[in-house]
This record gives C-alpha cells, structure tokens and sequence, in this order.
C-alpha cells in the first residue's frame, strides 16, 4: 500500500472549494528613496569608487528582500555645480551608473531637484491608486555649498523644513570627511542633523543601513512603529 | 464562528488567521472577530492591534466582544434605538473596555474597530483605522486618512473619530476585511476602492451553500494558504454575512 502524502497546498487544492477563489491584483505599495549624491573634484579617487561600488551593492541588498524590491523605488541625483538625475525606477530597473567625480559644488539645486523628483513621482502614485511610503531623500557630500547663493541655501532650508514638519519626507544627510557640517546644518532640518562618516571606508556601510532601512519600511505593515537601526552600527569599520 | 440559518434569515462566517510576518516574529495574531447571526439581526466586529504595540492582540479581542455584547444587549432590550446609536455606544463601551483591561500603557493594547450592527432593514457601520466594509457590493467607510501606507487610527487614542455609515433598505450582504486582507480582495477603479466582484462572488457562492460543519475550518485554511501568504505578510481577517 502507497501512502501519498499531500502538501498542504495540494491537500487545499483537493479538498477545499474555496482553493481557487481568485483575488483582486493590486500594485503593491511603493518606497521611494532619493538619493543625492556629491559628485564633485573632491570626491575623485576612493571616495567616488567607494560609492559606485556601494550603489552596485545597495541594489543587490535590496533585491535580495522579494517585498521590499517589489516596492522600493529609487532615483539618483548625481551633482557637482551642475545637477543630473536618473529618475525614479523600480529596484530591479535600476542600473546604478559608473559616476566619476570632477568639478565644484552647489548643493541647493541638487536637493531642490530630488525634492521634485519625489513630489512627482507621488503624485503619479495618487493617480494610480497606488498607496505609498513616507519617502527618504539621502544627501552624501564632502564639500561645501560653494556655488549657491545665500538666497538659494534659505529657500531650500525652508522647503526642507516645510517637508520634515508635515511629514512628506524624512531626510538624511552624511558629510563625508573634509565635508563643513556647519554649512550642511544651516541647509539641511534641525530635527535630523548632518551626520559625520569617515572617509571611503563607511560608505559601503552608509548604503548598508540604507538598504537595510528601505527594506524595515517597505515591508511594515498598518501600525507598526519602524526603527531603523543605529547608524553606528554600520560605520565601525 | 458560523451560524447557520433558515429561510431569510441571516448566516455569517469570520475568521482571523495569524500572517507570516507574526509567525517569524514569534508575536500572537493580533486580529480578532467575532458576530452573531439570526433572523433580524446582524452583528460583528473586526479588529487588528497594532503591530508595534505589545498587547494588542488582548486589545482587540476585548474590543469585538465587548462589541458585540453591547449591541446584542442593546438589541435585545426592545428600546427603540437605532442601529447607528447602537453601533457608537457598542463602540464607546469597547474603548472602555480595552481601558479597563489596560493595567500598563494603554497604547500597547491600541487596536482598530470596524463593527456593524443590522437590525430588520436598518444597518449602521463604524470603522476606526485601516481595513474595510463593504454593504452590497459598496465599500460604505473609507477611513484610511494618513499619507502613507503603514499609518492607521487607533480606538485607543486621546479622541477616538469613527467613521459612521447607516442606511435603510433590503440589505443582503455584508463583508468586513482587516487591512492584511484589503489588497486581496478590493481593487482601485481610477477614484475609489470597490470589492473584486469575482472574489465576492465565489465566496458568497460557498457560503450559500449548503451547511457545511467545517466552513470556518476551509476559510481559515483559505486565510493561511500561500496563495494569501505570497500576498501578505500582515494578519487577516474576513467577515461574510448574507441573507
């Protein structure tokens, strides 16, 4: 005598009539993460390598969570004096570029253009019927704001507050070493200060956290309180 | 729970399975439900704590019976209240009773509600927080008022404001979901979320049929099957009533 031994799954299929009830298929919910990253003379050497090879490795982190690469939206904004984006992609769209690093910089127009990416791309969600994740911006320089205007440094600060108040997105910003965290606090919210890392070394660690962070949030659910992990945590190296 | 019926009178299944996420986390499920079915009279309650809090699995078990004691009390009195006052003051006495059982912080038991009450052709439904209800083919509350995705409304906060539905009528079928449910079975049709016609259709199908002894034990096992699991990570729960 055979015993055969059936899945649960299988035992269902069999024996249950509501096996194949077919259900709605809705977009999942959407993260989505600016990045704003200094590309800059300064950066030329480890640093910019460090960060090309933390880009590669972010995506594979997050790919590596089924839920969060389903949901997790990235777009980078690369800038010197001069800005450039690569707009919002799925995680499994996104092919970081090799960036390279020259020239000076000027961090309001950076900031301003993921600020808009963002607005953008939630709107876009709200006309699809797609629910969505408070979004992360994260700002990484080693510089100073050189080539904006105290004009501009006041009206992107005020922007940014106006964000962090009404909760439209949590903002991060890293200073990298050589980096004036003074000039980056009179930018950035007072709520979330600019944060020191060391030279190349922690920036793979940086981008740890972050993926690490973007999974916690794109796979909670209705009334969970998310906290990310120490940042320390990931800087010791 | 199942009850089952004659000739026009209401028959009602809810269950709350436990999702994967509370599996691997090693913390209880924290849905819960319960209703009651007979003649003329409808009531059940559906309830999801708070994932962050520690409790509040006990949270929302003391607010669908707590919930759906008032209002069958009240039912039962013969004084002539709507069913919507009914369904506030029921969902009052669940605020006060997840206060009483709260002997620490009371946030660790915050908890959603969604309950209805029908009697003859009158139904009133409240929903606090996330999840759905549906009345006819119409989702009647529309609650989900934060931003983003993994914000909700708790009955345990300092000024509970539910949202109140009620209408007259020939009502015939009445479904609730906690949100772990809610992408399975409502879509989007370009302005508002409306229940996925085939889904409804099928279960109502079953639950129509025949009296089946273990129709709980199919729903439940429909609830943790991986055709829900590859959906979900979250806890669901599903209430069905129809006449």
């Amino acid at each position: 005598m055979v015993y055969v031994r059936l899945s649960q799954e299988a035992r269902m299929q069999h024996q249950n009539p509501l096996a194949n009830v077919e259900f709605a298929e809705n977009p999942e919910p959407r993260c989505p993460v600016a990045l704003i990253v200094d590309i800059s003379g300064s950066m030329r050497g480890q640093r910019i390598q460090a960060v090309n090879e933390a880009l590669q490795q972010f995506r594979v982190e997050l790919a590596r969570d089924t839920l969060a690469m389903l949901r997790a939206e990235v777009a980078l904004v690369p800038f010197n004096h001069r800005t450039y984006f690569y707009d919002f992609s799925s995680v499994q769209a996104f092919v970081p570029p090799t960036l390279a690093a020259e020239g000076g910089t000027k961090i309001s127009l950076a900031v301003n253009t993921a600020l808009d990416l963002l607005d953008g791309r939630k709107q876009l969600y709200r006309e699809n019927g797609i629910s969505y994740f408070r979004p992360l911006a994260l700002l990484l320089t080693d510089g100073r704001p050189e080539h904006d205007t105290p004009e501009e440094i006041a009206n992107v600060r005020e922007r940014l507050m106006l964000e962090e108040e009404d909760r439209r997105i949590a903002f991060f910003s890293f200073g990298v070493e050589g980096a004036d965290i003074n000039a980056l606090s009179q930018i950035v919210p007072p709520n979330r200060p600019p944060r020191h890392i060391g030279g190349a070394m922690q920036i793979a660690g940086l981008f740890q956290w972050l993926s690490n962070s973007v999974a916690k949030i794109s796979t909670s659910n209705p009334g969970d309180r998310i906290r990310l992990d120490p940042i320390d945590d990931y800087l010791e190296h | 729970m199942t009850t089952s019926n004659t000739e026009g009178s209401w028959r009602a299944v809810a269950v709350s399975e436990i999702g994967a996420a509370h599996v691997l986390a090693g913390i209880p499920c924290q849905d819960a439900s319960r209703c009651f079915a007979s003649d003329d009279v409808l009531v059940a309650c559906v309830a999801d704590g708070a994932g962050s809090a520690r409790r509040s699995d006990e949270g929302a078990r003391a607010a669908v019976d707590e919930f759906v004691a008032v209002s069958r009390h009240f039912l039962r009195s013969g004084d002539a209240f709507s069913p919507a006052e009914i369904a506030s003051r029921s969902l009052e006495a669940a605020c006060l009773a997840v206060q009483q059982i709260a002997d620490s912080d009371l946030q660790d038991y915050a908890t959603t509600l969604l309950g209805i009450v029908v009697w003859k052709d009158s139904l009133a439904a409240v929903q606090v927080g996330d999840g759905a209800i549906i009345v006819d083919g119409e989702v009647v509350t529309d609650s989900h008022d934060g931003e983003y995705a993994n914000e909700t409304k708790f009955i345990t906060s300092p000024d509970v404001d539910p949202t109140i539905f009620s209408t007259c009528g020939e009502i015939r079928r009445v479904a609730m979901v906690t949100d772990g449910l809610e992408n399975l079975v409502l879509e989007n049709n370009g302005y508002q979320r409306i229940p996925h016609g085939p889904f409804f259709e099928s279960m109502y199908q079953w639950l129509n049929g025949f009296d089946e002894p273990d129709r709980t034990a199919q729903l439940a096992e429909l609830l943790v099957s991986e055709r829900v699991r590859s959906r979900t990570s979250d806890d669901v729960t599903l209430l069905l009533a129809m006449r």
